[in-house]
């Protein structure tokens, strides 16, 4: 997991952890990082699909 | 197919930022889409596969001990129901009620076995992130920048690099393993990158492999966006003119 974590784009890694280990939301995350709502969501999303594509077995 | 707004809502239910009317509005959705419940256990497992990412703590040999202590001393488990974030009861464990209990067990035996055996600088750095994780839970890492420094020349590939820095209090703490030594002539010298611009957070005199090193720039920094360290001249630079090992943000 760490090394398909490291194969994610630092700016997807970076909400990431941000929501689940800084607990905060999407809204915080975009105010803090002082980027659009619809980009923080899109990072959010794409970095978790691709964890669940590594966890499914697809990831390179 | 569900559609990228379907699965950013999904995923604000994941996270748990739902109100409890979009909550329970979301849960009638879920009861009714099998494909848009497949969607989110799938969130929620790689949501949940992020804690797995975070460095295991070794945990006192105790523990083993303490689990099947309370497995030997358990009623009969009832049934258990797995609840959602959401408050949704998805779906219900009836065939195998001791299977929580074999789970728990078998991962503290396996814990024990890893802990015992992570004896080497990985082992200084999952200390060194576990106090991050413990930082995190007083709800200071709001506060904190953490970073991990990546090699940036092939000889710099086993070195752990890790760095917590505190922008309001302009110090940081870098913990390191395996830095190869240095000629006498020459020092590591650490850098802040304040937007473009590099600030020197001095010279790492400590011994590279010891205890974690605490820093502070020279100079106050506003954003500190990367942090890198390089070969210098013995006794540092004011701006780095060495080749930089290691860098990240």
């Amino acid at each position: 997991v760490r090394s398909v974590l490291q194969r994610i784009p630092d700016d997807q890694k970076q909400a990431l952890e941000l929501s689940y280990f800084g607990g905060l939301t999407q809204e915080q995350i975009a105010a803090r990082l002082e980027a659009p709502l619809g980009t923080i969501k899109a990072r959010i999303r794409r970095g978790l699909l691709r964890m669940r594509d590594f966890l499914k077995g697809g990831a390179e | 197919m569900i559609d990228d707004t379907r699965q950013e809502e999904a995923i604000r239910y994941v996270l748990g930022e739902m109100s409890e009317p979009e909550t329970a509005a979301f849960c009638r959705q879920l009861e009714q889409d099998a494909e848009l419940r497949q969607f989110v256990a799938e969130m929620s497992d790689s949501a949940a596969s992020l804690a797995l990412s975070m460095p295991a703590v070794p945990p006192p040999p105790s523990v083993l001990e303490n689990v099947l202590r309370d497995v030997r001393a358990a009623a009969p488990a009832p049934v258990p129901t797995i609840v959602h974030r959401g408050g949704a009861e998805l779906d219900k464990i009836v065939r195998f009620p001791w299977l929580p209990w074999a789970i728990a067990a078998s991962f503290a035996v396996i814990s024990v076995v890893l802990g015992v055996k992570a004896r080497d600088a990985r082992t200084q750095l999952a200390e060194a992130e576990g106090e991050i994780k413990e930082i995190k839970k007083q709800n200071s890492v709001a506060e904190m920048r953490i970073a991990t420094l990546g090699a940036q020349v092939k000889e710099y590939e086993k070195t752990v690099a890790v760095i917590v820095w505190n922008p309001e209090t302009q110090s940081g703490v870098l913990k390191l393993a395996q830095l190869p030594p240095l000629e006498k002539d020459r020092d590591y010298q650490l850098w802040v990158i304040d937007g473009g611009a590099p600030v020197s957070a001095g010279v790492i005199t400590t011994a590279p492999d010891g205890a974690p090193i605490t820093f502070s720039p020279i100079q106050r920094v506003r954003q500190a966006t990367q942090f890198a360290v390089s070969i210098e001249r013995k006794g540092g630079n004011s701006a780095p003119q060495g080749q930089i090992v290691l860098a990240g943000k």
